[in-house]
Parts: C-alpha cells; sequence; structure tokens
C-alpha cells in the first residue's frame, strides 16, 4: 500500500466503523484468586491508533498479555469476558497462533534478540506463507522509516541504544505482517524528544502499512498526541474513556495523567487521599 | 617425530571426533532449552540398539540400518522434548537436571528389557570396516575411523555454518535468547526446540553407531556417551566451538592415562579435566560470562 | 504465597512454644507412641525385614544429609554416591591397615566427609545450579575410580570383608542389635537436624537457597555457610556410609555406582525436596519399593516371565514415579502429607487457596 493510499483513511475522531479488536467483559485471575483485570471492554476500530493509559499495576500489562495469550506463562487465566479479533474469538490461544492472526506485540522489555544480528533480528520475523521478494520489500521499506537501522545491518543487536532498540522492535514487529500492532510502552526510560520522534514515526507507520496500533503507555502526553481514542485504566478496571479532545479537557486526567491543570495543590499526600476519595463519572 | 607418536596423536584425535559428536549434542540441547541432558548416554545406546535392530532386520544392509537409527533417534529426541521437558520448562535448572537423570534409567531399562544386557558386536555384519587407508608411507587409519573423523570435521564445520546462516539456526538461536520473543513474532517454539532435541539425539545415536562398530553395543556404553559432557563444559555450554577444543583435551588427557598410568584412571579422566577446569575457568574456555554474542 | 500455606496447627502464640519440638499434648502422645511401636517393632519382624529397616535408618541418614544440601541451602549434589563410597572406604581401610575399632572409625569417616566436603565445597563458592550439579557428578566419577584404584591394589579387586563390631563392650551380631544401635543413631542425628534447621544456620542455608546475592546482601557470609552445608553434608553422608559398611559386612567400589547415586537422588526428591519428613518418608519409599516390586511378581502369577527383569522393572519404575513427581508434586510425599493434614484441619470448610 503506498503512502497516498493510506492517507484516504482519514484519522477518524470518533469511534466509528468496524472493530478489529473487540475485547468484552474481561475479566483476568492470577494464580486462581488474585484478580487483576476485571470488567474490562475496549474496541480498537480499523487503522486508528488507540491508547490505555494508566499507572503501575493498573492493569494494562496484564490486558496485554491477555490479548496476545500469554497468561498462561505467569499462571493467569482469563475468568470471564471474550477477546475477538476481526469476528473470531482468540481468547486462550497460543501466542504464536494469535501473532499469525495478526496481532503482533511489541513488548515492553527484552524486546529484541540481543546476540543476533540487526539483520537476522528482522529476518527471524517472517511470515510463513509470505512471498521472499515480498518479504524484502518490506525490509528495505522499513530501513526508509528508519535509516539508524540500515546502518547497523549486521551489528549485534544487544549493542543498539535504548531509542535503536524501539525501532528494530517495531520493525520486527512490522515484518510479521500485522493488522494490529501492539506497542507496550514505547516511551520506557527514552528522552522525551525521542519519543516525540517515535510517536510521529509510529503515526506515519500506521498509514504507511495500513495498519491499527494500540499503545499502552504512561506518558500520557505524547500518547494522547497521535491517539485517536483514549482509555484510562486504574485499579484493574476502564475508569475513563473518550476522543483525545475529552480526555485533555477532564480536570483528572489533566491532573493525574498530562501533569497540567490542578489548582493549588502541593502535597502528595493530599493528591493521594483525593484519588482515593473521587470518583470518575461524578 | 617418530612412528609411535603419530600414530598416538592419531588415536587421540580419532578419540577427539567422537567427543565432538557427543558434545555438539549437549551443547545443541542446552542451548535450546538450558537443560544439561544427562540421558544423553542413554540416548545414544537406544540409538545404537535401533541402527543394530535395522542390521538383523535387513540382514546387513548398512545404509537401511543407519536410517532406521537416525529417524528413530530423530522421533526418540523430539518425543522427549515434548512428552517430558516441555511440561517441565519454568521449572528450576535442579530440576530439569534430576528429570533427566530419572529419563535414563527409564530409558537404560527399556533398552536392556527390549535387547537384554548381552554384548554385541554389529561390526560383525559388515565387512571391510578394519580395512586399512594408507595415509602416508607407513601411516594407515582404519575405514571406520576415517570415517569417524571425517564425520566430526563436517560437523565442526557445518554446524556453526547452519546455526548462523540458515532460516532455521537463526530461528534456533531466537528461541534460545528469548522464547518469549520469539513466540511473539509467529515462531512456534515448541517445534523449533523439539527440533533441536532431535537433532542432538540424532548425534548421540551417529556416536553410538561409530562406537558399537568401532568397539562394541551393551547397556553399559552409556557411560562413554555420559563422559560427552566433560568436553562440552570445558568448551563452555554455548559455544560449538568450544567443543572441539573441550574434546581435543579430554581426548588427549584420557589417551595420555590409558597409556601411561592406568586404564582405570583413564575411565576418570574427563572428569578430572572437567573438575581442573572448571576451577580454573568456570564458565568454560569459549562460554561467554554474558552469554552475548553466543555463536 | 507461602504465607498462604501455614498450617493452622503450626500458629503459635509465645517464643517459648515456638521453640518446643513438640509443643502440643496431642504431638507428645503421638511421639511417645511412635517411640513405643518403634521399641517394639523388631519383636514382630522377622530377620529379613530387621534387616530392611535396618537399611532404612542407614537411608534415612544418607537422605537427610542430601536433603541438607539440595533441599535446604539449594546446591544440587549428584556426588553423594561417591561420598558413603568414601566413609565405607574409610572403615575399610581402618580395619584392614590398623585393625581399629569402631569408635575410631567412626569419627574417622567424620573427618573425611569434612575434608571432602570442603574439597567439592569450594569450586561451589564460583559454581552454580548447572555446573555445580556436573562438577559434583564429576567428582563422583573420580572418588570412585580412585576408590577403585586402591582396591585393586589392596585386595586385588575383590573387596574387603568387614567383621561384625562391637561398640563398647555390645557386640552388633544380630539384626535385632543393630536395629536398637541404629534407631538410637537416628534419632540422635534427627534431633541434632531438626535443631540444626531450627538455628541460625539453618535460617542462613535457607536464605542462601532462595536468593544468594539477596542473603550476601543482608550480612550472611555466603561462602562460609556454603562451605559449611557441603561439610556437614557429606561428613553425614560419610557417616552414614561407614555404618553401611559395618551393617553389609563387605565393601567393594561395584556397591557404589550411579544407582546409589540414583536411588539417594529419588529419595529426596520423591519424599520432597527441602523437608525433614519427605526424606524419612523418601528413605522407607525408595528401600521398601523393591520389596513390594518382588512380593508383587510373586503374588500375580501371570507376570511370572518378568522374574529374570525384575531389577530393570524396579530400576525403571524408579525412573517412572521420580518424573512423575517431578511433574505432578515437587513437594513430593511430604507434599502430599501436608495437603492430607491441611484438609484435616480445616474440615469442615473446604477451601482454602493452596499454592498454586
Amino acid at each position: 500500500m503506498a503512502i497516498t493510499a493510506g492517507l484516504q483513511v482519514s484519522p477518524t475522531r470518533e469511534i466509528e466503523g468496524s472493530a478489529i479488536l473487540t475485547v468484552a467483559n474481561l475479566e483476568v485471575v492470577y494464580s486462581r484468586v488474585i484478580v487483576a483485570v476485571q470488567g474490562v471492554s475496549l474496541k480498537v476500530p480499523e487503522h486508528s491508533i488507540v491508547t490505555v493509559l494508566g499507572t503501575n499495576g493498573a492493569g494494562k500489562s496484564t490486558t496485554v498479555r491477555a490479548i496476545s495469550g500469554f497468561l498462561p506463562v505467569d499462571d493467569a487465566e482469563i475468568r470471564k469476558g471474550s477477546i475477538h479479533f476481526r469476528g473470531q474469538s482468540i481468547g486462550g490461544l497460543p501466542p504464536y497462533q494469535i501473532a499469525r492472526f495478526g496481532i503482533v506485540l511489541v513488548p515492553e522489555r527484552r524486546k529484541i534478540f540481543e546476540t543476533l544480528t540487526v539483520w537476522d533480528n528482522l529476518r527471524i520475523a517472517h511470515v510463513r506463507n509470505d512471498k521472499p521478494s515480498n518479504w524484502n520489500q518490506q525490509a528495505e521499506r522499513l530501513f526508509g522509516v528508519f535509516p539508524a537501522l540500515a546502518a547497523r545491518r549486521e551489528q549485534l543487536a544487544g549493542y543498539l541504544s535504548g531509542g535503536e532498540r524501539q525501532m528494530l522492535a517495531i520493525a520486527q514487529g512490522l515484518l510479521c505482517d500485522p493488522k494490529l500492532l501492539i506497542v507496550d510502552e514505547l516511551s520506557l526510560g527514552l528522552a522525551p524528544n525521542l519519543v516525540h520522534d517515535l510517536m510521529e514515526r509510529i503515526q506515519q507507520l500506521r498509514h504507511e502499512f495500513g495498519i491499527s496500533i494500540l499503545l499502552i503507555e504512561q506518558d500520557a502526553l505524547s500518547a494522547i498526541e497521535i491517539a485517536d481514542y483514549g482509555y484510562i485504566m486504574e485499579g484493574g478496571r476502564i475508569v475513563f474513556e473518550g476522543s483525545p479532545e475529552k480526555l485533555r479537557n477532564h480536570k483528572d486526567v489533566q491532573e493525574f495523567y498530562l501533569g497540567s491543570g490542578g489548582d493549588g495543590r502541593t502535597s502528595y499526600r493530599e493528591v493521594k487521599q483525593y484519588r482515593r476519595s473521587r470518583r470518575w463519572w461524578g | 617425530m617418530g612412528y609411535a607418536h603419530v600414530s598416538l596423536m592419531l588415536v587421540i584425535l580419532i578419540q577427539a571426533s567422537f567427543y565432538v559428536l557427543l558434545g555438539m549434542g549437549y551443547v545443541l540441547i542446552y542451548r535450546a532449552t538450558r537443560v544439561l541432558n544427562l540421558a544423553h548416554g542413554d540416548l545414544m545406546v537406544f540409538g545404537a540398539f535401533l541402527f543394530y535392530q535395522g542390521l538383523v532386520i535387513t540382514s546387513g544392509s548398512v545404509p537401511l540400518a543407519i536410517t532406521t537409527g537416525i529417524l528413530g533417534a530423530a522421533l526418540t529426541g523430539a518425543i522427549v522434548y515434548l512428552g517430558l521437558m516441555r511440561p517441565l520448562a519454568g521449572y528450576p535448572v535442579a530440576v530439569g537436571v534430576l528429570a533427566t537423570i530419572a529419563l535414563a534409567i527409564v530409558l537404560r531399562s527399556v533398552t536392556t528389557a527390549i535387547w537384554s544386557g548381552q554384548t554385541r558386536y554389529p561390526a560383525e555384519y559388515i565387512g571391510q570396516l578394519a580395512r586399512p587407508i594408507e595415509l602416508v608411507s607407513g601411516l594407515s587409519i582404519s575405514a571406520i575411523d576415517a570415517v569417524i573423523v571425517l564425520t566430526a570435521l563436517i560437523c565442526i564445520l557445518g554446524l556453526p555454518l547452519l546455526l548462523r546462516r540458515s532460516a532455521i539456526g537463526v530461528e534456533m538461536r531466537g528461541v534460545s535468547e528469548n522464547a518469549l520473543l520469539a513466540a511473539q513474532r509467529g515462531i512456534n517454539i515448541h517445534s523449533v526446540n523439539a527440533l533441536s532435541w532431535a537433532a542432538a539425539t540424532v548425534m548421540a545415536a551417529i556416536a553410538g553407531i561409530f562406537f558399537s562398530l568401532k568397539v562394541r553395543l551393551g547397556p553399559d556404553i552409556w557411560y562413554v556417551g555420559l563422559a560427552g559432557f566433560a568436553p562440552a563444559l570445558i568448551g563452555g555450554m554455548d559455544s560449538l566451538r568450544g567443543v572441539a577444543i573441550g574434546a581435543l583435551i579430554v581426548a588427549t588427557a584420557e589417551v595420555l592415562a590409558a597409556r601411561f598410568i592406568a586404564p582405570q584412571i583413564a575411565l576418570a579422566a574427563p572428569f578430572l579435566v572437567l573438575l581442573v577446569a572448571l576451577w580454573i575457568r568456570p564458565w568454560g574456555l569459549f562460554g561467554s560470562r554474558e552469554e552475548l554474542e553466543r555463536i | 504465597m507461602r504465607y498462604l500455606n501455614v498450617l493452622p496447627s503450626t500458629l503459635r502464640t509465645s517464643y517459648a512454644r515456638e521453640m518446643q519440638l513438640l509443643d502440643s499434648g496431642f504431638a507428645k502422645f503421638w511421639a511417645a507412641l511412635g517411640l513405643v511401636l518403634m521399641l517394639g517393632l523388631p519383636f514382630f519382624l522377622t530377620n529379613f525385614w530387621n534387616a530392611v529397616a535396618n537399611q532404612i535408618f542407614i537411608a534415612i541418614l544418607g537422605a537427610l544429609a542430601l536433603n541438607l544440601l539440595m533441599g535446604t541451602t539449594g546446591q544440587i549434589s549428584l556426588g553423594h554416591a561417591g561420598f558413603i563410597a568414601a566413609g565405607a572406604f574409610t572403615v575399610a581401610a581402618f580395619v584392614t591397615h590398623f585393625n581399629a575399632p569402631m569408635v575410631i572409625t567412626l569419627p574417622a569417616a567424620l573427618i573425611v566427609g569434612v575434608v571432602l566436603g570442603i574439597l567439592v565445597g569450594l569450586p561451589a563458592l564460583r559454581l552454580k545450579g548447572l555446573y555445580l550439579a556436573v562438577s559434583t557428578l564429576a567428582a563422583h566419577f573420580v572418588i570412585i575410580a580412585g576408590l577403585a584404584q586402591y582396591q585393586a591394589s589392596i585386595s586385588y579387586g575383590a573387596g574387603f570383608i568387614i567383621s561384625p563390631p562391637s561398640l563398647l563392650g555390645w557386640e552388633l551380631g544380630s539384626e535385632r542389635a543393630w536395629y536398637y544401635f541404629l534407631l538410637g543413631v537416628a534419632l540422635i542425628v534427627l534431633l541434632l537436624h531438626i535443631n540444626w534447621l531450627r538455628s541460625a544456620f539453618g535460617r542462613a542455608w535457607m536464605a542462601i537457597h532462595h536468593r544468594d546475592i539477596a542473603a550476601e546482601a543482608l550480612g550472611i557470609r555466603v561462602a562460609q555457610y556454603k562451605l559449611l552445608a557441603f561439610s556437614a553434608s557429606t561428613a553425614l553422608t560419610c557417616f552414614a556410609g561407614a555404618l553401611w559398611a559395618y551393617h553389609t559386612g563387605f565393601v567393594s567400589v561395584e556397591a557404589f555406582d550411579i544407582h546409589m547415586l540414583i536411588q539417594f537422588l529419588a529419595m529426596v526428591i520423591i519424599g520432597g525436596l527441602g523437608s525433614v519428613l519427605g526424606a524419612i518418608l523418601g528413605a522407607v519409599f525408595v528401600i521398601l519399593l523393591p520389596h513390594v516390586i518382588t512380593f508383587a511378581t510373586e503374588a500375580l502369577p501371570f507376570v511370572n516371565d518378568i522374574g529374570g527383569r525384575a531389577f530393570e522393572i524396579q530400576v525403571g519404575l524408579f525412573g517412572v514415579i521420580m518424573l512423575l513427581f517431578l511433574a505432578f508434586e515437587p513437594r513430593g510425599l511430604a507434599g502430599i502429607w501436608a495437603r492430607i493434614r491441611f484438609y484435616f484441619e480445616l474440615w469442615p470448610f473446604k477451601y482454602r487457596s493452596w499454592e498454586a
């Protein structure tokens, strides 16, 4: 798909059209006793960027693991709810099958093969029934998007910088021919200007490759900038959702996620108390 | 250097080739599943017996018998991984090692139950094995020894290349470094690991076939296969090239001990060398501490 | 989630009670009853089963020693058959060369054990996990080869005959005499063992087991405690080996092959790693299993043809049972026992999360 073709799909600012991924009323339980995520529902429409925001322990990563099929590794299971991808139920399938459906995850940590070269890192991510010529074309295109990688083709990935690792991880994910790319903590450990730059490339990739993107983020400021829709998670539930404008204008979102707004509160303890007592939707 | 020296070096070379075949099996399995496979010796015996069975059934057809041995070994390796090691993934290292010990004794009793503890000589089925090939004037090597050295050479040169260049090799290395990520990239890690186990078991079987043709075949030769972990550890468990050096060191110690000290000591020589080597360099000669730059 | 597993009966309200080994009238009653039963048992056993009971006592010592190292301190050792051999050969050497009595040979075996433990333990300061396991296995083969060499040079490979010993005038001539001697030894060792595990030593070892780096950060001298664990374990193992030599009356290197190692591993795995009760149950189980198999093959007429292959079947069965325990009940027989107790102590309440 050429760039122009991608641009025809104008970024819709309202959630509409057919959803590529639907999570309905998801409940995940660890070790059969600890409920990590409860009643989570979210949708990712085609060709859109959706972001899920939240602090540590909000249940973001658990949700991602449920979608990508990695729950059994941590002795967790989906107790209620469903996950559908393009009309097909994928809850409980093994990870490699989910990957072959077209859901590709760029994980938070250990996202590249450090002992392989950059080129081998890309080579490892091939789709079984794809033609090699097609794959080569894709790889060259990605080197166009991330020229830094092209220069380090034969180097071991373990020697890449944090930003380059993130680029390599995204490139690797894209070579799996995803319909939906899930990026877990793109901003983790990266300088703010680098994050901004990466976010812009993500937007570019969405158009170029015609994919949907689910961004799991703590850095709300930069994620809201490129997203079409956002969810906020706290304590294993989705507590707020809406368009970027709606999120940006909500007082509590400003206070806790965007670091702006606030009316003179200074003490962290006060904030904590406030957080405990206030209700969303109120 | 007299004739005696050269022929002694040839003996060392042959023994080292044998250890190369065994040691690489240990390394392959370790890299794939982080398990030290103490059942390797018994897998070797099992493969050799399959070969022997093939010889008996086909009344002496070597190609068919070798095919039987190799296919059977590959199947056994894959079954061991899928049936036993996969369910134990994620347990502590100790559990994996203990499981392979348990597997070893199960395999040994199965082998003894099927073929009895009797010693056999498959070489009887094949003529011309001891036929000498003259290398230079006055120095010759028997046909079977030549085949052993050649096979080991092919493995030393071919296997690292295969892992470095081929698509499946890259997948194997990826899975061994980060299985979770490999699964996320659409690689069926279990079939890749099963392949590693199958390949290692085939190498063990080949070593077993050579040993049974050169010396003898019986359930008690597992000891020879077990000794193969010494060169693997001396070389560093994550390095295929290290195995070759480790094999040379162990073979030298063993052959010299057998020639100049006592056969009892020669049996323990690989382990003695291993203890010394581990004391000097705990992570092996070529193993990397950080495990960065594996092959 | 370890805290969820505490048995209700192990919760205590005062330090004095925490220090008691038998803290309730109930426990005291059962302990006393058990002791009486153990004292009376030989009168109901034939000479053969008496000998089996004695083997079990010696196996318990060995299993406790191995459990101290593998279960408590988390250091894999595959060399314990070699250490048993070292203990047995210490006795053989002292008896052959000096005609030494038991009061000398047993302490000598302990000293040999301590020295061996330090020798094998020293690499353990640098090696972990897999490499440690391998170095102890290598040590096993080296020890056995050395002893075989010794045996060949002294007795032309025939082995050593050791006549029944006497201890302070008490001749250990019959299996029944051995029973009471070994029962006493086992009880003393058990008491020492349990108290060591409850002391600062035991806690340090457990800390090393869980994470040695964290233990070091908490001020535990990891190197020292690892060496201590190794030498304590090998000393006890050599001691068991010495008793084994006296009880069997014959020492030859063939007895200490890889099957003995597997038996000891089977004891601690089937019993349950890290549990004293498990080590005891495992020893009983492993020693009795061959007899049960023999009994079964004799009782069932249609499996008569197994007769010649009984050894293979027995060994294979060990392997299968070990694998089943590793895969399905890593806490071993002790885990099963705890679960049963847990069920009855909670009754009539059914649910309480059990380590998932």
